[in-house]
């Protein structure tokens, strides 16, 4: 294990069932396991495998984790924009809400930062359909809040996908999008 | 041996189960477990140890009943519906002393209920749903490094004692992944199972063994009289009060104590760390055995003139044994399945909520 | 519209698709055509429809009949006591194979040792597909499930049974018969073949029983269309379609 203070987080996902929202929560939370002491990851789904509601909690932490159950965390990464009325509320105050642009509604907290970005634009442009729109809002995330190195996600992401090549490159070309697109956010 | 895995809660049940050297196992498919009937299906066979699909939690039991009989180590795991066909079983084994592991994942109830998580099963596993007097001693991990370490301490009670071992976990717990390290825990060495059913051939006296559960009809070992037998099992689970275990928070300058199990317990410990920043003093209690039950922690400190309040995700059932262990010297407030985030099944008891809960009875 | 009239479609009283459907499953045909059948006879209106528990009797928790759904394989059970206290009723269960072999196999035989006269309608996908895709007791040989990752092997998990054969051996069965959905000449046997086992409750003759292999995607890992040639080339060779048993008195 590391000795320095890495940077922690706690990360509430949220999509529709489909979208890849455990798919992103999985990998992060593989990559945290291998540098951080502490590590939880829980999802929350329904019967349902295609459609209803998906949801993932990431917690990496220098300290031990209390509960992976949480009202709030700190940051909260929206792959379905029009839940973002309804998830506003999963955000601790002065927090940091990303959402994608598609379907968005109103954001009405003033008191958390709130980052609005147009990721599946960005995965229709570049792949012709929707499917990569995690993978571009994961890499923003990385990008805007510096909590790891992006680098251990592309390794991550080489190591699963070995045997399927035109995948790993796809996955990573989004996660590039991601990361390009979260330079240019000021938070 | 010390390795450090990511794993869900539903297969570290496999992997302590690799360490407490479990040789037999005997499911059925439920949700919210079938993680782990999946992992001993793929990893028991490569380690040359039996796995078999039972054609229902009665076939399920009933194994057990022959391999445990047979002096292996052997368990099953399943949820709610189908610990409710185990009871029969349950009873049977006691009876029988035959010392086996039964690994609970709760899910809602009553009947088929939900898929999803709850703690309903509290009464059930504590009080036993079989008929007979008896007692099984239920270990309540909290989290996946602790469900990979009770299953060795099960398997370990369980030989100790001749008796069923429930370790009691749930659809939240199963489905959590965390790291886990794969520590073999060593413990006394346990005698031989010289009671055992081995072909009498194999026997080491060459006498043979007549394992039953009809133990007021047929003698045992222990004698030819129901009483016998009575004064045996009265005897065995006295014994097995001294395995009372239980952690605590802020034990000392608490006024209000939370008790709670299970997945319960770690929202709870996240409302106390959250309430101590706002200079609350709340404590938590955290029974490890649901039974034996720990009274007298409770005991003392309703003495002490602390108050409880209870945190399960059922309608009140660990709260009575909390109330008969403060014996009246206390207020036992109640937090339950009621107040979930969300009225859907995806609804859990957390944090925040109990927090302001806090705050309305403090 | 008055001057219109409905010449082909879903029987009006399926009220909304099964909840439990895949892409591709064929439980909702099963069940549409069990429906169709109970229409062309009359008997819906005196009808008790039993669910098992899983994908297979999905279709009956939206249709406008009565429907209880009892704990997991308990079906004939349940079946059984409700034709007992209410003769007048047809009686009839749609469950899978999981719920009617492995854990309902007790009230199975039970029913027709009593020579219960009811009608038992199995939907047969080869494995418990409401759980995530494990092993049942008509999985194939070489099948792999999620508890038989190795694909299904003698020593370890048997051999498929064989319902439609297993229940005509018993005295008190009626009618025991076996179709595929893999061709619509499959459709019009599977529709005949549930027919006339309503008629022999309707005649009170016996138990009748009939057993329809159904793809599951999902879970065989295949196409829909692949599903359906699979169950023509692997699953009725082992397990044929056909009539096992069909007597009109049982003396």
């Amino acid at each position: 294990m590391e000795q320095e203070k890495l940077l922690q987080d706690e990360l509430f996902i949220a999509g529709i069932g489909g979208m890849g929202v455990l798919f992103i929560g999985s990998l992060i939370a593989n990559v945290a396991f291998n540098k951080y002491e502490h590590v939880a990851w829980l999802p929350s789904y329904g019967v349902q495998p295609r459609g209803g509601l998906s949801e993932c909690t990431v917690i990496f932490s220098n300290e031990r984790i209390a509960s992976p159950m949480l009202d709030q965390t700190n940051t909260v990464i929206l792959i379905d924009g029009s839940q973002s009325a309804l998830l506003e509320n999963r955000v601790r105050p002065g927090g940091l809400l990303i959402t994608d642009k598609t379907g968005i509604g109103k954001i009405s907290r003033k008191d958390i930062k709130s980052v609005v970005l147009p990721a599946m634009d960005t995965a229709v442009k570049t792949f012709g359909n929707a499917s990569s729109t995690n993978l571009v809002l994961l890499g923003a995330y990385i990008s805007l809040t510096n909590v790891m190195p992006a680098e251990h996600i592309f390794k991550e992401l080489e190591t699963k996908f070995s045997a399927k090549k035109d995948i790993l490159s796809r996955n990573s070309m989004a996660l590039e999008k991601g990361i390009e697109i979260g330079k240019s956010v000021e938070i | 041996m010390g390795e450090r895995i990511f794993v869900r809660g539903n297969e570290a049940i496999g992997w302590g189960a690799l360490n407490a050297d479990c040789d037999a196992f005997f499911g059925y498919p439920i949700t919210p477990q079938n993680e782990s009937t999946e992992w001993f299906a793929r990893e028991f066979p490569k380690k040359g140890k039996i796995f078999v699909q039972s054609e229902s939690e009665t076939g399920s039991i009933s194994m057990l009943f022959g391999a445990s009989g047979a002096g292996v180590r052997c368990m099953t795991s399943t949820s709610s519906p189908g610990w409710g066909l185990m009871q029969e079983g349950m009873s049977h084994l006691s009876a029988a002393d035959l010392p086996c592991v039964i690994v609970l994942v709760q899910r809602g109830g009553p009947g088929a209920g939900t898929t999803r998580h709850a703690q309903t099963d509290y009464n059930s596993v504590v009080k036993g749903g079989g008929p007979g007097d008896y007692n099984n001693i239920v270990l309540a991990p909290a989290s996946c490094q602790e469900i990979h370490d009770f299953m060795q301490q099960a398997f370990y009670l369980a030989d100790k004692y001749c008796n069923p071992v429930v370790v009691l976990s749930d659809g939240i717990l199963g489905q959590i992944r965390e790291p886990v390290k794969l520590n073999k825990i060593e413990f006394e060495e346990l005698p031989y199972k010289d009671w055992a059913v081995r072909g009498r051939d194999n026997q080491k006296n060459c006498a043979r063994n007549f394992i039953h559960s009809a133990p007021g009809l047929i003698p045992t070992r222990l004698g030819m009289n129901y009483e016998d037998w009575l004064v045996h099992a009265h005897k065995k689970f006295e014994s097995m009060l001294s395995e009372v275990k239980y952690e605590t928070l802020h034990e000392k300058d608490s006024d209000l104590f939370l008790v709670a199990f299970g997945y319960c317990a770690r929202s709870s410990e996240e409302a106390v760390n959250m309430a101590r920043k706002q200079g609350l003093k709340v404590g938590l209690i955290r029974p490890i055995t649901l039974w034996p039950f720990p009274e007298k922690i409770i005991n003392e400190k309703a003495k002490k003139g602390c108050d409880f309040l209870v945190v399960e995700d059922n309608l009140g059932q660990m709260i009575h044994d909390v109330k008969a262990s403060a014996e009246g010297n206390s207020k036992v407030h109640f937090y339950g399945i009621l107040s979930r985030h969300q009225p859907n099944d995806g609804g859990m008891l957390m944090p925040g909520q109990i927090l302001e809960n806090i705050k309305k009875i403090l | 519209m008055s001057d219109r009239k409905k010449i082909f479609g879903t029987p009006d009283i399926i009220l909304a698709p099964s909840f439990m459907a895949c892409p591709g499953c064929q439980h909702p045909t099963i069940g549409r055509i069990a429906v169709e059948a109970m229409m062309e006879l009359g008997i819906d209106g005196k009808t008790v429809a039993i669910m098992g528990v899983g994908c297979t009797g999905g279709l009956l928790g939206m249709t406008n009949i009565d429907v209880m759904l009892p704990a997991h394989g308990r079906g004939p059970d349940a079946a059984s006591a409700i034709k007992r206290v209410r003769p007048d009723t047809i009686v009839w269960t749609l469950q899978g194979d999981g719920d009617s072999m492995a854990i309902g196999a007790g009230p199975f035989v039970g029913a027709l040792n009593r020579g219960e006269k009811i009608t038992i309608i199995m939907g047969n996908n080869t494995n418990y597909g409401t759980t995530g895709g494990q092993l049942s007791p008509t999985t194939m040989m070489n099948q792999t499930t999620t508890t038989s990752p190795n694909g299904r092997a003698s020593e370890n998990e048997g051999y498929p049974v064989h319902a439609a054969e297993m229940a005509a051996t018993f005295k008190g069965c009626a009618y025991s018969a076996r179709s595929a959905l893999t061709s619509p000449a499959g459709y019009k046997k599977t529709k005949k073949y549930i027919k006339t086992a309503f008629q022999k409750q309707i005649d009170n003759v016996g138990l009748s029983f009939v057993e329809v292999i159904s793809a599951c995607p999902l879970n065989w890992r295949k196409p829909p269309v692949e599903c359906l040639e699979w169950i023509d080339n692997v699953v009725l060779k082992e397990l044929p379609v056909g009539e096992y048993k069909n007597v009109d008195r049982i003396e």
